[in-house]
């Protein structure tokens, strides 16, 4: 993490930045004072940078419990009139926005940005979602910067905005800038900071809500004249194109070079949108009186699309003819991301122009290399992941047990257990925490005749973030269910951040840990603690507690391998007799290449053998357990 | 910088150091005045999938963070097939491949699902697809020095002393102490230099 | 041989059926197969095409003609009780030993002699301890164990799980005790030995005993344990028709439970068998009916035959001619089992 730039007293130093610590930045010039998030990939980066530097620019930061809390925190400092950021994936949005739409009908004292970072494709998510949806149910406004440099600047703007209007501003950015790294030329920081303070003579509520909507309307209406100037809104191009192309966001990018590498300059405008709700109507007009084709690029939904749409549709009496490309039209997907082949494609097509396309071979020859050289790769535990040992036990329960157990999955690394690493033991992946309830809901169904047992994994960061009020109306209830907390000691997903159960908190200073044994306890149900790493042990466990009535909670508490790896190099070295490994043959069937799925195993095509990758295997040792010939052999670290 | 933009591609599997290196490298090019953009997939790839890092390098512009199909110019790759991954979408004919050769095999060839390449072929299917390539032995370099995931730094030694890019020792020691962290500067040093040696001897066409 | 398979296979068609013995065969010999509570369970997917689990198991096919022809060296006999080279009246010569069988505690003195001449070097047997919910295979070698496991034990044991102990501690003149479905499970491997392991030399006796169905373990278990104290039984009998009930042993009475009501905890695969007293088999052991105190002894193999006599010139066996209404009788018995099956045997059945 660069933590050292972020806070970098140097206005005019040109540093390499990531998107997110850009913003982390922007927010740093603007002056927070508080910031607040819930781990989300791609948004993690934002709070972990201004954690980094917390203790160094005096400012308060907090890895919150789940982010409708962090933005109830950061709403705090807004309502007492301080500047604070809080950040959050698209999913993590959904979370918080309940809280969301009363405060914007409060509007706030200070200034309050709201960071979402979308992932396009769902790369590291259960969902694709464009959140840029909230901005119009919110009534707030919307900015999406287009480069690293704007990433920064755009959220300073953020805050200029919010302090005019008194309520929130959203600025939305992708992976594809959120995670990427570009030149940025820091800016000065400022030198004092506001003393909190919450004016009472004045109350905050958004009732009745037939006055405080429109007030949001009219907060809304007020952004209008900083938008329609502000720069980062603007148009490269000829005057009168024969194609505008309409974009935002990372759009910017792949617009430009697929404009360059086609020679399109003389014939192509890009119109860049960084406000895209409110839209800066006036510019809009202007530049769709001087063409008759239009595409809207943008990431996910058609949102920029249908927002010119709605501009073309009120003026369109004063416009010519326009046929619109976009998402409707399907000229561009209606899900997945972005890329440069992807818009080059588009702009050939809708230009003419042709992809350049040389006569060598080289490209058929290399995509068929693809296939025969470059094997799949598919997600994996890593190696020494408790979550590996963890499924397996519950594997072999669930197989013991015979009622045909259903588990429903949550959010983590051990979400992954979907997959075959995880020996595809979940059934169910939804939202945080929403194991738990499922599987409480499942509990409940044996008055239907149901008989399969019901189970749940949930994560220790994850039991904080949500599975706590799940787990209070199973109790409640009295739901038929075993909840399997899978306690790694981490948020590991995300990049380790520490949740109410560490020692430590963003700022690393000690905090009292929240004991999830207790909590549970508090509920009146005393959970059983085991080491998944004992396979025999926890598989016996969660056999023993399926047999038992009522909501049951086993805690499998094994540290995660990065963790540990950070701490202490190997732990034993392992290897494997091929006297005694059996093998393909009848006995065995590869049971830990082809089951267990370690990377830390290699299978030895010339002599039919399992073998440890020495560069991979951490020594965890659970492989020596399942082997059925005993052909593993520890060796001391 | 014989191109502007340079594309480079750092790839990898997950957990290679492949986001360090890409970082490195960028650090070092920022601070000779370049406008390098990088452009990262990871998350849930870093859990063991590929991973791959587009890094463009330019005088004047700044590049958007994914280099167009074809375009590359230079591929670092910490594992073999994850080369051959990058050059049948980002090659051509005059790129130039710098390869890590220890394979790490997918959990889909442990499990039987897949098979990994034959290493003469594959080795020889990059050489057939690059102008130049190097082949070095990144990881047991790395293991002598006691970690493997130094291999990432040892392989962009070689790239700097085949002139590939314009990187010195004294430019990475900045880098790992304002990226990274000054007690981690010596052993990266280290590193960096074992791969300047390497070129010495390395295998190209 | 014919086609044979894997598990999954075995799975389809055995598992998943109901048509599992519980003989022990399959069990343990790898990962993916164990015995859990008195059942067979499958703990995950092994992907071979072809595997012990599904050539030794008696549930899948049986080829008579060719187990016949390296058994007794001639074809299959087509007669209710099958191949015949004696039939009995037998008792243990010790009367210590004869009181503790079922019957006449023949099998326990024939495994005595095998063990004290020479002829086997282990046997595989079913034992079940005092206060133990399910019974198992056992590998005994010295007669204080043979004692121990004198008894019948009425429902499925997955005894045959044993023989890869007994192979793995490298005895080399193994004698198995079971049922008929045991008794296949046992010749089709000696017949197949998939795994070279030998089987054929290293097996050297098999005793069989009649047996028209056996319990589900697992079922029959809830059952008693909701009517008595397990810890206190000692004993199970069923006795000879027209009796048709269980008797359950405890330390102060006898109950009996009407078969009837027991219907619902049969094992389902034995609807399924037609062989009643073992008929491949070296000898095979019975209740000898309106006869308390002994058994039904038929030989059938020349090892069987050997067996017999030393045990009679060793004294620990005691012969009567067996009357010809009895062996009608056993033969009808036998008749009355094939036909539920409606004549169809296991080779042409699954």
């Amino acid at each position: 993490m660069t933590m050292s730039l972020i806070s970098l007293d140097s206005p005019g130093r040109e540093v390499l930045l990531m998107g997110n610590e850009a913003i982390a930045r922007g927010a740093l010039e603007a002056g927070i004072s508080v910031a607040a998030a819930y781990p989300g990939n791609p948004s993690s980066e934002i709070i972990g940078a201004l954690a980094d530097v917390a203790n160094e620019m005096g400012i308060y930061v907090e890895w919150s419990v789940n982010e409708k809390v962090a933005l109830e925190v950061a709403a705090a400092a807004a309502v007492s009139g301080l500047n604070a950021v809080v950040a959050m994936k698209q999913n993590g949005l959904n979370v918080a926005s309940d809280f969301l739409l009363n405060l914007n009908l409060t509007g706030i004292r200070g200034g309050l940005v709201l960071v979402v970072c979308d992932d396009p494709a769902g790369i590291s998510s259960t969902n694709e979602q464009d959140s840029r949806i909230f901005a119009r149910l919110a009534d707030l406004p919307l900015f999406e910067p287009s480069s690293f440099h704007e990433a920064k600047d755009i959220v300073r703007f953020a805050f200029e905005v919010s302090r005019k209007i008194n309520n929130v501003c959203i600025v939305r950015s992708v992976t594809r800038i959120s995670h990427a790294r570009g030149n940025v030329a820091l800016g000065p920081l400022p030198t004092t900071r506001p003393v909190p303070h919450f004016d009472t003579s004045k109350q905050l509520s958004s009732l009745p809500a037939i006055v405080s909507h429109p007030v949001a309307h009219e907060r809304l209406k007020q952004a209008a004249d900083l938008i329609e100037s502000s720069p980062f809104n603007c148009y490269e191009g000829p005057e009168t194109p024969e194609l505008l192309v309409i974009t935002c966001g990372s759009g910017w990018f792949f617009a430009r070079e697929a404009r360059d590498i086609l020679g399109l300059g003389s014939q192509l405008g890009i119109l860049k949108i960084g406000t895209t709700w409110p839209m800066p109507e006036n510019l809009i007009r202007e530049r769709l009186a001087k063409t008759q084709r239009v595409l809207i690029l943008e990431e996910v939904d058609p949102v920029l699309e249908n927002n010119v749409k709605e501009i073309f549709a009120d003026f369109n009496a004063s416009l010519p003819q326009i046929s619109f490309y976009g998402k409707k039209s399907g000229t561009v997907p209606d899900s997945g991301e972005l890329s440069p082949g992807l818009v080059l494609g588009i702009f050939s097509r809708l230009t003419g122009v042709a992809l350049p396309s040389p006569e060598d071979g080289y490209r058929a020859s290399a995509s068929a290399a693809l296939g025969e050289f470059s094997p799949m790769r598919s997600l994996a535990f890593c190696p020494g992941c408790p979550h590996r040992a963890s499924f397996w036990a519950i594997k072999k329960a669930l197989a013991l047990d015979g009622r045909d157990g259903v588990l429903f999955g949550d959010i983590g690394c051990y979400g992954l257990g979907f997959l075959p690493t995880g020996f595809r033991q979940p059934k169910t992946l939804h939202a945080m925490g929403s194991g738990t309830g499922m599987a409480s809901g499942f509990g409940m169904l044996s008055r239907f005749g149901a008989t399969q047992p019901s189970l749940t994994v949930c994560g220790d960061s994850t039991f904080f973030h949500a599975a706590i009020p799940a787990l209070v109306n199973a109790v409640h209830h009295r739901s038929d269910f075993l909840m399997i907390i899978l306690d790694n000691s981490a948020t590991a997903m995300t990049g380790f951040q520490p949740h109410p159960g560490s020692p430590r908190d963003a700022m690393g200073s000690e905090a009292p840990p929240v004991v999830i044994e207790e909590v549970c306890a508090s509920l009146g149900v005393e959970p059983i603690v085991a080491d998944p790493f004992d396979l025999n042990d926890a598989a016996a466990t969660v056999y023993e507690q399926l047999q038992r009535p009522g909501t049951k909670i086993l805690i499998l508490r094994q540290e995660c391998a990065l963790v540990r790896g950070r701490k202490e190099s190997r732990r034993e070295r392992i290897r494997i007799d091929h006297e005694k490994c059996i093998g393909e043959e009848c006995g065995c069937n590869r049971l830990c290449t082809r089951v267990f799925r370690c990377p830390g195993l290699k299978w030895n095509c010339s002599v039919s053998k399992a073998e440890i990758d020495e560069a991979i295997c951490v020594g965890c040792g659970v492989c020596a357990q399942i082997c059925p010939a005993g052909a593993f052999v520890k060796e001391g670290a | 910088m014989r191109k502007d933009p340079f594309n480079v591609v750092v790839t990898g599997v997950g957990g290679q150091g492949n986001v360090l290196a890409s970082l490195l490298i960028g650090a070092v090019l920022v601070d000779r005045g370049f406008k390098v953009t990088i452009g990262e997939t990871y998350g849930a790839s870093q859990r063991g999938g590929s991973v791959m890092s587009h890094v463009r390098i330019s005088r004047a512009h700044q590049y958007g963070p994914l280099i167009p199909p074809w375009s590359a110019d230079l591929v670092i790759a910490l594992e073999p097939t994850e080369a051959a991954r990058v050059l049948g979408q980002f090659g051509n004919p005059g790129i130039v491949s710098v390869v890590n050769t220890r394979p790490i095999h997918p959990v889909d060839v442990i499990s039987g699902d897949a098979t990994y390449p034959d290493m003469d072929a594959l080795l020889g299917k990059i050489r057939e697809l690059s102008l130049e390539a190097y082949f070095v032995q990144a990881t047991e370099k790395a293991m002598e020095l006691g970690n493997p995931i130094l291999a990432n730094v040892v392989l962009i030694g070689v790239v700097a002393g085949a002139g590939l890019l314009p990187i010195t020792a004294q430019d990475v020691e900045k880098a790992v102490t304002d990226y990274l962290s000054p007690h981690k500067v010596e052993i990266n040093r280290r590193a960096f230099l074992i791969g300047m040696e390497l070129v010495k001897g390395h295998e190209r066409i | 041989m014919e086609d044979t398979h894997g598990l999954d296979e075995l799975n389809q068609r055995v598992l998943q059926t109901g048509r599992c013995s519980s003989c022990g065969a399959c069990v343990d010999k790898c990962p993916y197969l164990t015995v859990f509570h008195g059942k067979t369970v499958m703990l995950d997917r092994c992907t071979l095409d072809k595997g012990r689990c599904f050539t030794y198991c008696p549930q899948t096919y049986f080829d008579q003609e060719a187990a016949a022809g390296a058994i007794f060296g001639q074809p299959a006999d087509p007669g209710p009780i099958g191949r015949v080279m004696a039939v009995k009246g037998s008792r243990a010569g010790d009367p210590g030993i004869a009181s503790r069988g079922q019957g006449g505690g023949t099998v326990t003195a024939l495994l005595i002699t095998a063990l004290q001449s020479g002829l086997i070097d282990a046997a595989v047997v079913t034992s079940q301890a005092p206060g133990e919910s399910f019974s198992r295979g056992m590998v005994a070698t010295a007669i204080p164990d043979i004692m121990s496991c004198c008894g019948s034990k009425y429902a499925g044991s997955h005894s045959l799980s044993a023989l890869k102990v007994a192979l793995e501690r490298g005895y080399e003149k193994i004698g198995v005790v079971g049922v008929p479905c045991q008794v296949r499970a046992v010749r089709k491997m000696a017949l197949y030995d998939l795994r070279n392991e030998g089987l054929k030399e290293r097996i050297s006796l098999v005793v069989g005993l009649f047996c028209n169905w056996a319990f589900s373990a697992r079922e029959f278990h809830a059952f008693l344990a909701a009517r008595f104290d397990l810890t206190a039984v000692t004993r199970f009998h069923i006795p000879p028709p027209p009796a048709r009930v269980l008797e359950v042993e405890t330390s102060d009475r006898v109950s009996t439970i009407p078969l009837d009501e027991l219907r619902p905890v049969f094992q389902a695969a034995c609807s399924e068998c037609s062989d009643m007293t073992s008929e491949f088999a070296d000898v095979s052991v019975g209740m000898y009916e309106g006869k308390a105190g002994w058994n039904t002894l038929i030989t059938r193999t020349n090892t069987g035959r050997d067996l017999v006599e030393r045990a009679l010139s060793a004294r620990n066996l005691l012969l009567e001619d067996f009357p010809e209404a009895n062996l009608k009788h056993l033969e009808e018995a036998s008749a009355a089992k094939k036909a539920r099956t409606q004549g169809e045997t296991l080779s042409g059945k699954v």
